[in-house]
């Protein structure tokens, strides 16, 4: 797979020109990766598109349904939830693509480390992580943020651990199989450092399983930032956060529906969409390897 | 220029302890071409991942022996000195074009990267030099932004050659450069090695098992088989005056363009498990002149004039050709 952009021109066709035109062709990956763009834009612009300020409460105000003053409606406390909503964007989207990017990172070279010099190095690695792989993702995740505290870099540390030991595993086998390819003797037979095949010719070849699994993953972390905030670890309130903001109102769930329906909605859409991207982008990736 | 001295190399695996490369010995003088000939499993390919330091450590053993290359001994050095002898006085071309090439980085970038680990250009002027390789290799320099999947497998051998060459090298080893390509790209193929071997004043050593390759292209011959060398000499030698029966049989199993046969004449048996060898010489389960001190000891290399070296006891003093 490749990363650099050089364009799409008739003459080149580089590969990341043809996965973005097999991508295009899955209508459902293109309906999620609007989505995206529109929670991204919705988060970046929050500030400029917000007609109030997510903590402004009008206690005279409660509880009124979604009009065209209030777009969502207001919640318990008199705030406007669209406004709510979204700055909740930047705060899921954070907690989802930092502490992916983490992970990533960390799970990633951890793994390759392993798959390239095996034996014990490899053993070693792959037990320790063992370790953490075998508690259950969301315990782990809740004892992380208990023991740390509130807050949001503590939440990003609590999610990311837990998925470390999946990246790294992901990473691991495809390097496996991209390390015992040809061209990567014939790098080491020009006097090519270990680093260098590392870094220039196996992780661009190891990238395509990380990068399908990786927005799965920020799909998930979205979701046990939501989990968690609902738990009442993480994000301190007045922070509006889809997942707190569910579990704030949950009493009231039958009587205004929108206090709920819309940070849940949110929350469903974001991850549905990533999910049918990831989707979307795992088949593209497959059959390119007809080379 | 370089030098192979006593070198044997082992895989140590779990069925048992593999005998890829047993006690060779041979030399590739400047400018010249030596053919490595043998069968598949001979050790060819051992022998030069073994003159490049690039056994694989786990299963592989360098049991003993040296190599000299231009004086220096290569496995006294450390891994950052050899390092920095590959690709720049020495390098490989492996066998399959189709797989050689990094799919996700354009070919000059490719031949671009020998350049900046050894000669440390920046990005532009290894561009100019890539660029300047490929029309040594015949591909128009336009092309350095391209993938490899662009290109026929004859290009991409090609390419393969070009970023063996970036950096000058003295000795170029070629493993089976044109079995994976058909007879025409083949003619080509080896055209163009022999031009830059004279413009470039290189070595090489060219491992092959098709003979003909060998008539065309070697100046000097070793012809292997279990990890031996049975017969070494100049080209003329081997095909005019060739000894060791193992030599005869492969030439006579060749179908001649002039002879009309019903039926070719191979070798009868099998190579020795390299596992499982005989005590004894290797050859002794096939050979037609096979005697009772073939099965009991392994035959040293004889000289029988100018050069030419045969492994066989019939050539020893007391042998039967010298009888």
């Amino acid at each position: 797979m490749k990363r650099r952009t050089t364009g799409i021109t008739l003459k080149k066709r580089s590969q990341a020109g043809e996965i973005w035109r097999r991508l295009r062709q899955n209508k459902a990956s293109m309906v999620g990766l609007v989505i995206i763009i529109v929670v991204i834009l919705m988060a970046v612009f929050a500030d400029v598109i917000a007609p109030y300020d997510y903590s402004q409460q009008n206690l005279a105000e409660r509880f009124q349904g979604p009009s065209l003053k209030h777009l969502f409606g207001t919640d318990n406390f008199g705030r406007d939830i669209f406004s709510r909503i979204l700055f909740g964007a930047r705060i899921s989207l954070k907690v989802g693509l930092i502490s992916v990017i983490v992970s990533v990172a960390i799970g990633g070279t951890l793994g390759a480390i392993a798959a390239f010099y095996g034996g014990r190095t490899d053993n070693i690695i792959m037990r320790i992580l063992d370790v953490i792989l075998a508690i259950p993702g969301m315990l782990l995740a809740i004892a992380i943020a208990a023991t740390l505290g509130a807050g949001l870099s503590n939440m990003m540390i609590a999610i990311g651990i837990g998925s470390i030991p999946g990246y790294a595993r992901v990473v691991r086998a495809s390097v496996l199989t991209v390390k015992e390819q040809d061209y990567i003797e014939v790098a080491r037979s020009i006097g090519a450092s270990d680093a260098r095949i590392i870094l220039r010719h196996i992780i661009l070849n190891a990238m395509a399983p990380i990068l399908v699994q990786a927005t799965l993953g920020v799909a998930g972390a979205i979701l046990s930032c939501a989990s968690l905030s609902f738990l009442g670890l993480g994000i301190e309130p007045p922070t509006p956060e889809w997942g707190s903001m569910l579990s704030s109102t949950r009493q009231y769930i039958s009587q205004y529906w929108w206090l709920t329906a819309f940070p849940g909605g949110m929350i469903m859409l974001t991850v549905y969409a990533l999910n049918v991207l990831g989707d979307g982008l795992r088949d593209a990736l497959d059959p390119r390897l007809k080379d | 220029m370089l030098e192979v001295k006593n070198l044997s190399i082992n895989y140590e695996t779990h069925e048992g302890i593999i005998k890829a490369v047993s006690n060779i010995s041979f030399s590739v003088e400047k400018g010249k071409t030596l053919g490595l000939a043998g069968e598949t499993g001979a050790g060819k390919t051992t022998t030069a991942l073994g003159i490049m330091r690039l056994i694989p450590t786990p299963p592989g053993v360098v049991k003993g022996g040296e190599v000299i290359l231009d004086g220096i001994s290569l496995y006294s050095l450390k891994k950052r000195q050899m390092r920095s002898i590959r690709g720049s006085e020495v390098s490989m071309i492996f066998q399959d074009p189709m797989t050689s090439l990094n799919p996700v980085m354009t070919i000059g970038d490719q031949i671009s990267e020998s350049l900046r680990i050894h000669e440390k250009l920046s990005r532009a002027d290894a561009a100019k030099r890539a660029k300047e390789l490929l029309e040594l290799v015949g591909i128009p320099g336009e092309r350095y932004s391209e993938y490899p999947h662009e290109f026929s497998g004859g290009m991409r051998q090609r390419v393969v050659i070009a970023i063996s060459l970036a950096c000058n090298p003295q000795l170029l080893i070629a493993d089976e450069p044109t079995t994976a390509l058909d007879v025409t790209i083949q003619a080509q193929i080896l055209e163009l090695m022999n031009d830059l071997k004279k413009k470039l004043n290189m070595s090489v050593l060219m491992i092959t098992h098709d003979l003909g390759v060998v008539a065309e292209a070697c100046d000097d011959v070793a012809i292997m088989y279990a990890g031996e060398i049975v017969e070494y000499g100049t080209a003329e030698q081997i095909f005019n005056e060739m000894k060791h029966p193992y030599t005869i049989g492969l030439f006579g199993s060749i179908p001649k363009l002039d002879e009309d046969v019903d039926r070719l004449t191979p070798i009868k048996g099998m190579m020795p498990d390299p596992a499982n060898l005989p005590e004894g010489c290797n050859f002794q389960d096939r050979c037609p002149k096979c005697c009772a001190i073939c099965k009991k000891q392994k035959p040293e290399s004889f000289d029988i004039g100018n050069g030419h070296l045969v492994k066989c006891h019939l050539f020893s003093k007391g042998g039967e050709a010298n009888a």
